[in-house]
C-alpha cells in the first residue's frame, strides 16, 4: 500500500475522535490543570495510536472499540493498530 | 552364418537334409545364427550398445571398482568406495559432503560457507546507532497570538544519511509552547489555558508527512509535564541525499487573550544500521 499521506493521516485522525471514541472525547475535563486530552496519532504506515493523561481512559478498550468499529468502515480501512 | 526365415511346412512334405527348406538349412545353420551371431547393429542381430533404454523396478547398480577416476565428460565410475563424476573440467566425488561452493554435492547442515541451511532456520537481526545522527531545537520565526490559528514551522534542517542500504532513520519529537507577553498568562513555557490549547503536530522528511499527532494540548505532557508527549516514527532514509526535515505545529484552537506564542520544538534523528 501507498504511504499515508499528511492529509489522510489527519482524516483518520479527525474520523476517529468524531465518530467512533466521541463519547471519550467529550468526557474530557478540560477545566483541570493540566487539562485532560486524548490525542490521536498516525503514520505514513498506516499505524494509529491513541494517547491519553485521563486516567479513566483505558487505551486497551479504546483499541477494543476502534477495532470492532473498523469492520465494515471504509474510512478506516487500510489503517492498523 | 546367417539367419533364415523358418519354412512353413506342409502336410505329408518330405523333408531333405540340404538345400532351400531343408534340415541342414531351417535347423542347423539357424541355430547356430542365433547362437553365433556378432552385436553388429544388423537388424536381427542387435546392437554392442543400448539406445533409448529405460529401466523400472531396478532394485540397484554395482560399479565394478575402476581404480581410477573418470576422465571422459558425462562419466559416472567408481575409483575404491567413490561414485565420481568427470563434467569435463573435474572428477566430481558424488559421495563426498560439502565441497566447494559451486560444486554440486551433498550439504551437511550448518552456517559454514559449504554446508546448508536447515529449513527450519531463523534470521537474527542486529541494529546498531553508528550511523549519522542530528539532535536540535527550533523556534518558529513567527507567533500567534491568542486568537490565532495556524501553522508555524518550528524545525527546518537538512539531513544526509551515511548509507542507503541497511540503514533506517528514527525521528523522536516533542513541542511545547512558550509565551513572551506578559498578560493573562506568565511568560515562559505556556501550560494550561481556559479553554485549553489544541495543537496538530507533523514530522516531515522529504516533503512527505511522516507522523500526524493530532488534539494535542500543550499543558498536558507526559506526567502532566511541560508541552507534549514525546513521540517518534521511523523511516527509510533518502538515499544518501541532503534531505529536508521539518517539524511543524498547527494551532487550531483560540483564546481571547492577548499572547505571543512560539512553537518549540525539539527533534533527535538517529541512523540505524542493521544486519542480518
Amino acid at each position: 500500500m501507498a504511504d499515508r499521506t499528511g492529509e489522510e493521516q489527519q482524516a483518520i485522525c479527525d474520523h476517529i475522535r468524531t465518530d467512533v471514541l466521541s463519547t471519550e472525547y467529550a468526557s474530557l475535563d478540560t477545566t483541570l490543570d493540566p487539562p485532560e486530552y486524548l490525542a490521536f496519532s498516525a503514520d505514513y504506515l498506516g499505524q494509529i495510536d491513541f494517547i491519553t493523561n485521563k486516567d479513566s481512559l483505558s487505551i486497551s478498550d479504546m483499541k477494543t472499540k476502534w477495532t470492532s468499529h473498523k469492520d465494515g468502515c471504509l474510512e478506516c480501512e487500510g489503517w492498523s493498530l | 552364418m546367417a539367419w533364415t526365415t523358418p519354412k512353413t511346412w506342409n502336410a505329408d512334405e518330405i523333408v531333405v537334409a540340404n538345400g532351400a527348406g531343408g534340415f541342414n538349412e531351417q535347423i542347423r545353420d539357424n541355430f547356430n545364427a542365433l547362437s553365433l551371431h556378432g552385436h553388429t547393429g544388423v537388424p536381427g542381430d542387435g546392437a554392442s550398445t543400448l539406445v533409448g533404454v529405460s529401466f523400472s523396478n531396478t532394485t540397484g547398480y554395482g560399479f565394478a571398482d575402476q581404480a581410477a577416476n573418470p576422465t571422459v565428460n558425462g562419466t559416472v565410475q567408481r575409483n575404491g568406495s567413490t561414485i565420481l563424476y568427470y563434467n569435463g573440467t573435474t572428477a566430481v566425488d558424488l559421495t563426498a559432503v560439502d565441497q566447494a561452493a559451486n560444486v554440486a554435492s551433498l550439504r551437511t547442515l550448518g552456517t559454514g560457507a559449504t554446508e546448508a541451511a536447515a529449513g527450519n532456520h531463523q534470521h537474527t537481526i542486529t541494529f546498531s546507532g553508528a550511523g549519522n545522527e542530528v539532535q536540535t531545537w527550533g523556534d518558529s520565526n513567527n507567533a500567534w497570538n491568542g486568537t490565532d490559528t495556524g501553522v508555524e514551522t518550528c524545525i527546518s534542517a537538512n539531513y544526509t544519511a551515511s548509507s542507503a542500504n541497511n540503514v533506517i532513520l528514527s525521528a523522536c519529537f516533542w513541542m511545547g509552547v512558550t509565551n513572551t507577553f506578559v498578560g493573562s498568562y506568565p511568560a515562559g513555557w505556556m501550560g494550561s489555558t481556559n479553554p485549553p490549547l489544541t495543537f496538530t503536530t507533523t514530522f516531515e522528511y522529504n516533503g512527505a508527512v511522516k507522523k500526524t499527532l493530532s488534539n494535542l494540548t500543550i499543558g498536558g505532557g507526559l506526567n502532566g509535564g511541560i508541552g507534549i508527549p514525546m513521540t517518534s516514527v521511523i523511516f527509510p532514509p533518502n538515499g544518501t541525499n541532503s534531505t529536508l526535515y521539518e517539524l511543524k505545529v498547527n494551532k487550531t484552537s483560540t483564546i481571547p487573550d492577548t499572547v505571543i506564542l512560539v512553537p518549540r520544538g525539539k527533534l533527535n534523528i538517529s541512523e540505524i544500521d542493521g544486519s542480518v
